[in-house]
This record gives C-alpha cells, sequence and structure tokens, in this order.
C-alpha cells in the first residue's frame, strides 16, 4: 500500500514537472524562448539511460575499460556493473597470498589457460570489483599463505549471487581466519557447492 | 490522429495515428491522464524534441505501429551493493531489424543526428527504439580504443594524469578477459 502512495505521488510529480515544463515554453501555443543550437547534439548531455544501455551491450571485457572514457562513464559503469551481463567460466579461481597483507587472483579457464591475474593490497581488497564483470563456476582454491582472510571471506558472501563454484578448496593457512566469516561463506557456498575441501 | 509540436520557433507539426505515438509511453501515460479531452483537436507540445527529429521518430512510430508490444521486464534499480539480485543478469539479444538499419542516421555527419534521436526516444520512452539506436552505438565502439570512443563520442578527457594513470592500473586485469 504504502509502495503504492508512493509510485502515485511520483507519478504526480512528474506530471506536474511536465506540464511546468510545457506551459513554460507555450503562450497562446507558440513556443518561446529559443534552445541554444547544439543543444543536446552531443552525447556527453544525454541522460544516464542512453548511456547505460550502450553499455550493457558491449563485451564484457570492454566494459572495465571504459571507465577511463570519462568521470561521467567511469561512474555509471560503477553503478550499474554489477546488474550487467558478465563473462561466464567454467574455470578456475586461484587466491594466493605470498606476502602478508598481499592477496594475487589467478583466473584460469577450462583449458587451463591464464586469463587475469591480479595483485591486490590488503588495505582495498577490490574483489568486488573483479567480481562484477566475471562469473566464476568452476574451482575456487585458495592457497598460498593467507588467502582465506576474513575480508577475503567476506567479499565473496557478498557477492555470492554471481558465483557459484562447484567446488571450493582450502588448502591455505586458516590460523587467522574467524569462525564467523569461516561459517558466512560457507553458508552462502551450500546450495550451489559439489565438493568441499580442507 | 494526435498532433505533435516540435521545439521550433514556429513549432513544426506532425499529424500521427493515435496507435502510433502510443508506442511513446510518455505520451499514452499523457493521453490516459487526459481522457475525456479532445485530444485530436490540441496539439501536443514537445520541448524536448526538434523537427528533424520529431520527422524521424513519427517515420519509426509509424512503420512499428504493428509490431507485438516487448515484453516488459522489471527495471533493477541498483543501489551499488552486491546482494542485489545480479544473477539474472542475461540481456535479452537486440538485432537491428533490416529496415530500421537503413532508418537510423548512420553516416558520420549525422552523428549528433543520431544522439538526439537517442535522446527523444529516452525522453518519450520508446523502449525498442533506444534499445536499437543504443546498440548500434555499442556495435560502432565495441573493441575500440578508449580515445576512439572519446572522439567518436566528442566526450573529453576530464581526468588528470595521475587519476588517469591509478584508474588504467586499477582495471589492468580486465586486459586479459
Amino acid at each position: 500500500m504504502e509502495t503504492e502512495v508512493a509510485n502515485l505521488q511520483a507519478e504526480i510529480d512528474r506530471l506536474r514537472r511536465a506540464l511546468g515544463d510545457f506551459s513554460e515554453r507555450i503562450v497562446c501555443g507558440q513556443l518561446t524562448g529559443k534552445l541554444p543550437d547544439n543543444f543536446l547534439e552531443q552525447f556527453s548531455q544525454l541522460p544516464d539511460r542512453p548511456l547505460e544501455q550502450v553499455l550493457r551491450f558491449l563485451p564484457t571485457r570492454q566494459v572495465p575499460q571504459m571507465r577511463r572514457v570519462s568521470r561521467r562513464f567511469n561512474h555509471v559503469i560503477r553503478k550499474c556493473s554489477s546488474t550487467m551481463q558478465k563473462k561466464e567460466s567454467k574455470g578456475s579461481v586461484v587466491f594466493k597470498s605470498k606476502h602478508p597483507g598481499e592477496l594475487t587472483v589467478e583466473w584460469i579457464d577450462d583449458h587451463r589457460n591464464k586469463i587475469v591475474e591480479t595483485t591486490m593490497a590488503d588495505d582495498e581488497v577490490a574483489l568486488s570489483e573483479l567480481l562484477r564483470f566475471i562469473r566464476i563456476d568452476g574451482i575456487m582454491y585458495f592457497s598460498d599463505g593467507l588467502s582465506a582472510t576474513d575480508e577475503v571471506l567476506d567479499q565473496l558472501s557478498k557477492a555470492w549471487l554471481t558465483i557459484r563454484p562447484e567446488m571450493v578448496i582450502f588448502a591455505g593457512d586458516l590460523s587467522q581466519t574467524s569462525r564467523d566469516s569461516l561459517r558466512a561463506f560457507l553458508v552462502k557456498v551450500g546450495p550451489s557447492i559439489m565438493w568441499l575441501h580442507f | 490522429m494526435i498532433q505533435l509540436c516540435s521545439n521550433d520557433d514556429p513549432p513544426v507539426s506532425f499529424t500521427v495515428p493515435r496507435k502510433a505515438v502510443e508506442l511513446s509511453k510518455t505520451i499514452k501515460t499523457m493521453l490516459e491522464d487526459l481522457e475525456g479531452f479532445d485530444m485530436e483537436q490540441t496539439p501536443i507540445p514537445l520541448p524536448n524534441v526538434d523537427a528533424p527529429t520529431l520527422e524521424l521518430i513519427v517515420k519509426w512510430v509509424e512503420q512499428h505501429q504493428d509490431d507485438p508490444p516487448p515484453v516488459e521486464k522489471p527495471r533493477v534499480e541498483d543501489d551499488d551493493s552486491d546482494d542485489s539480485d545480479a544473477d539474472d543478469d542475461q540481456e535479452p539479444e537486440v538485432v537491428i531489424p533490416e529496415w530500421d538499419k537503413k532508418f537510423l542516421p548512420t553516416d558520420d555527419e549525422q552523428k549528433n543526428q543520431l544522439f538526439k534521436l537517442l535522446n527523444a526516444a529516452n525522453y518519450l520512452e520508446i523502449k525498442p527504439l533506444l534499445d536499437i539506436g543504443c546498440k548500434y552505438v555499442a556495435d560502432k565502439i565495441s573493441g575500440q580504443t578508449v580515445e576512439w570512443v572519446r572522439d567518436y563520442l566528442n566526450m573529453e578527457n576530464d581526468y588528470t594524469p595521475e587519476e588517469e594513470a591509478k584508474l588504467k592500473e586499477e582495471i589492468a586485469w580486465a586486459e586479459g578477459l
């Protein structure tokens, strides 16, 4: 009921604005005030929606790159990328931590080709950024060192809807991992997982 | 028949069958709200659309007035959290029909006309037209470099060199995708 009322209110506001738009510009059926010559002739002047729609049609691999085009592009991509189409993979993702506070993520496809390798610093474990564009369906492998830290597991738990691995392997050092983070992670994993190894 | 007026001075008006004009959700809603008024006699001014763009819009809606209505999919408003339902992220394939391919202003010197058309389709909420227009632009910039895209879309690089370098580093992982 409340949402209904809110929707109607929004609709009324929208109509009121539209009416204002019209009535300001019309005197006896004539438009007043001329728009500048190049009014809305530039892509950059378009509202967010067409821009977002263009980005949705781009190949997944190109979307993160497009953040460099301008601040506007960056803003729109960050805003809507988690609902954009993702690159699917039956491959594996390997988390390693060779040095404390550093996380290396490797993504390996079905044919054992390494597709992505990136190292993240502890202060900004930008995993969610990566998972915005990739859907992991294969194996998740936590190897060397403190690769399954609370920060990592928490981010994965949060992003779980978009990654459904078949197998999760913990081969690293879990001594620093809290039970809560591990439990939250495992609860999330439960439905999709077929094998779990410690 | 419904009359639509462009934003020019003097306005240029077009007479369009009601069925065609209702492909625009904006106008359809408006006509429904004004049920009871004689809308056949009342021109509808479109403050965001100039005559050449309106002519294109009219051409398009007349051509497509008998199309089956598109399947509505609720829009997921994203609030930048990762726990939204991002599972169902398959975009339906958009194919630009032959007629539309010829219709779209695709010459390079007509680029601004294309952008104006996208803006009008967005404002008038003509989703299928917005989709094919955006699809065309996406196909055009697909596989191109950042610099090329900026140039094609007349976008200015508003990053400082330091910011751009940092961003480049941040997204380096995606090069392998």
